[in-house]
């Protein structure tokens, strides 16, 4: 089995468009990376809230912080929760941000099904800790107004996703 | 005249204990949550909720981060660790813990006029 893809796209929104904003042209940009670490549930969400300091001193509704602020989050705990390691990278720019989280792990067989809110593989160990309620990527895809997601069993996972900050 | 609640009206009426952030306590509370589901509590719309919660664990604070949570009251007695406290304390967040159940907190919360939070969960793909 090779690398899958997903991909979802609010209604209206122009693709291509994204992709270019998420390139950073037109404007000035900020790069926020971090490092995660597999099980290390006492971090995971330093990225979001980092990234969420930087977007909250731009001219943005609280609103839309709140929905970059969930999805890097949800983001990075399904990296912490699954994978062994990983990096949630940001680009921000005038009009939008331009998530990139990336694992090494075991991938997803099928992406649709993980796209289902409550389909979930985590541990009851992970539920404890108020995680794993299968509710991560279709959060993620919520909160975003472009997705993409690859991945390829026994090697990782690469979810991407746009937000812009004044609609398209 | 609409009725206004703060932190200090939760800590009377659910008997808590005020566990830091002492300095917040007459912050106002416009919405209220109760979850120990940190996805679940993510799919909160409304800015700057208050939470119910037996969820004492760091992961808690990070979600009061991103939500801007203004206060959290723990329940069944649940107390973090003093690390989970000291990084509270350093946000300024109030946190209060109480011996009473989830179901009965709510309901004494409910009762002096804390309004629901939206809670608006993900969809399926079209």
């Amino acid at each position: 089995m090779g690398w899958r893809e997903f991909t979802w796209k609010k209604e209206g929104v122009d693709a291509e468009k994204l992709e270019a904003c998420g390139a950073g042209t037109g404007g000035e940009t900020i790069e926020v990376e971090r490092g995660i670490a597999g099980g290390d549930f006492a971090n995971t969400g330093a990225g979001a809230s980092e990234i969420k300091r930087v977007i909250k001193k731009l001219a943005i509704t609280p609103q839309i912080v709140r929905r970059v602020a969930v999805a890097c989050f949800e983001a990075e705990v399904n990296v912490t929760v699954y994978a062994e390691e990983g990096t949630i990278s940001a680009r921000i720019t005038p009009v939008c941000v331009h998530v990139v989280v990336r694992d090494r792990g075991p991938g997803i067989p099928d992406i649709e099904q993980a796209m289902q809110p409550g389909w979930t593989t985590a541990t009851p160990e992970v539920r404890e800790m108020g995680f794993g309620a299968g509710l991560g990527l279709p959060n993620i895809r919520e909160n975003s107004d472009y997705i993409k997601i690859r991945s390829k069993v026994g090697e990782g996972t690469v979810v991407e996703f746009f937000i812009l900050f004044n609609g398209v | 005249m609409p009725l206004t609640i703060t932190i200090r009206d939760i800590v009377k009426a659910v008997g808590a204990q005020v566990l830091c952030g002492e300095e917040a306590l007459d912050r106002e509370v416009n919405v209220v949550i109760a979850s120990d589901l940190v996805s679940d509590i993510l799919c909160c719309r409304d800015e700057g909720p208050f939470l119910i919660t037996g969820l004492a664990k760091i992961q808690i604070l990070r979600a009061a981060e991103v939500l801007d949570l203004i206060g959290i009251c723990f329940v069944r007695g649940k107390e973090p660790e003093q690390a989970v406290l000291d990084y509270a304390a350093e946000m300024g967040l109030p946190v209060l813990s109480t011996p009473k159940t989830m179901y009965e907190t709510s309901g004494l919360v409910y009762r002096l006029g804390g309004k629901s939070g939206v809670y608006s969960p993900p969809g399926r793909p079209d």
